[in-house]
């Protein structure tokens, strides 16, 4: 019985980086900045979290930000983030645009969960266009949900309140 | 009839006794996953492990950069004995800018402080060069790397790079080799990370965590389940009559 067990073990070890490396990739996120100023992208900058950015980018994600700064485009009004969120287990690598304090665009890059794919669809992603920050830190509307998908839904949805906050710390900072 | 079903009713829902307590308890923790964060929290007992026979593997990659050691064991990248991040498939090199530790791993270069906090994971749409080969620097401590397309080399924060075919004066860093040696540390903390309570909750629930024989089990203690419902209806509508 023991040596049932161990094989279940080992299926369960061998399968553990197995599901870590596999990932539907949707876009390129190179690609994706690319297309984001058509075929253009200016050089890459970095934001330097200070301590009350990070609390902020707490209170929305629910845990600190891993890093200490992060990686974005901006030319003029528009900035780009590439950025991941845990669903579930995996991160969800999401892109998103803004524009003009609103988003622009988001778009879900690499899926790499076993569920909560369908927030790849337009039909889900097209419900961030022209979405801003109200004064508590959330989207002025409300995004519907995905049955079967709550986790994927919640974690696109947080990416989009974490890149509108760091646009406009961006912003301020001009 | 009447006394002898009683009798097996009693011994029948006593055997089972124990096993439904196990059901009830797992199913309850099931069905609070989210809230009691059991997905997230790893199993640490040893003997638990032992039983699933989970163990880390012997060998690891190791390259030193500064004072820091830099390991790479199955697909989780260590820095010490710090978990820096995972997964990853190859170490293939350090490098130290005199202000930030940078390993390039998979197709990734990890930033760290010297304190070993991480700064930021480059990918290749952050612009770091594709198919790393080897890590280096110039006499200017600059961050170089070798790839499949030749040698780049990075600005003084590791934001942008550029081609550095024309600079001469690159060092590369020693390659990562295989270790068995002070590892274990490392090893006891990959084993940990591996099972989760969710894991656990959904084999005792189901039975697994017997081996193949637990879900037949379970099934039998269902049919004993049903039988006792039936047995028990059978005695109250005697009762009441």
């Amino acid at each position: 019985m023991t040596q049932i067990l161990k094989h279940f073990a080992a299926l369960l070890v061998a399968a553990l980086p197995l599901g870590l490396t596999h990932a539907a990739v949707y876009q390129e996120p190179a690609e994706f900045v690319n297309e984001s100023f058509h075929g253009k992208p200016p050089a890459s900058s970095a934001l330097w979290l200070t301590p009350e950015l990070k609390k902020q980018m707490e209170e929305i994600l629910g845990h600190p930000p891993t890093g200490m700064r992060v990686r974005y485009w901006h030319d003029q009004e528009r900035t780009t983030w590439v950025m991941d969120e845990i669903g579930k287990e995996l991160p969800i690598t999401t892109g998103i645009v803004i524009n003009k304090d609103t988003i622009e665009r988001v778009r879900v890059l690499i899926f790499r969960e076993s569920r909560g794919w369908e927030v790849r669809h337009d039909f889900f992603t097209d419900q961030f266009r022209g979405a801003g920050m109200n004064g508590k830190g959330s989207l002025d509307r409300n995004i519907d949900g995905i049955s079967g998908a709550t986790l994927s839904v919640r974690a696109v949805e947080k990416l989009a309140r974490v890149a509108l906050l760091l646009d406009q710390t961006i912003k301020r900072k001009q | 009839m009447h006394k002898h079903l009683w009798t097996w009713h009693r011994r029948l829902g006593a055997l089972i006794a124990i096993i439904v307590i196990f059901l009830c308890i797992s199913g309850i923790a099931l069905n609070h996953t989210e809230g009691l964060k059991l997905d997230q929290r790893h199993v640490q007992a040893d003997w638990l492990l032992d039983w699933y026979g989970i163990d880390a593997p012997s060998e690891a990659w190791s390259v030193q950069v500064n004072e820091t050691r830099i390991v790479l064991l199955g697909d989780h990248l260590y820095a010490d004995d710090t978990l820096i991040a995972a997964p990853y498939s190859t170490l293939h090199g350090a490098g130290w800018n005199g202000e930030m530790i940078a390993i390039a791993a998979g197709a990734e270069m990890l930033l760290l402080t010297p304190e070993l906090t991480l700064v930021e994971r480059m990918t290749v749409s952050d612009g770091l060069p594709a198919d790393i080969q080897a890590v280096g620097s110039d006499s200017e401590n600059r961050i170089a790397v070798l790839t499949t397309e030749g040698q780049w080399i990075a600005d003084r924060q590791l934001l942008g790079w550029e081609p550095a075919e024309e600079i001469t004066d690159i060092q590369w860093l020693p390659t990562p080799v295989q270790t068995t040696e002070q590892i274990d540390g490392i090893r006891e903390h990959y084993r940990e990370r591996i099972l989760n309570w969710e894991r656990v909750f959904l084999d005792i629930h189901s039975g697994r965590i017997l081996g193949s024989a637990g879900p037949i089990l379970m099934d039998l203690v269902a049919l004993m389940l049903l039988g006792l419902s039936a047995s028990g209806l059978w005695l109250w509508s005697r009762r009441v009559r």
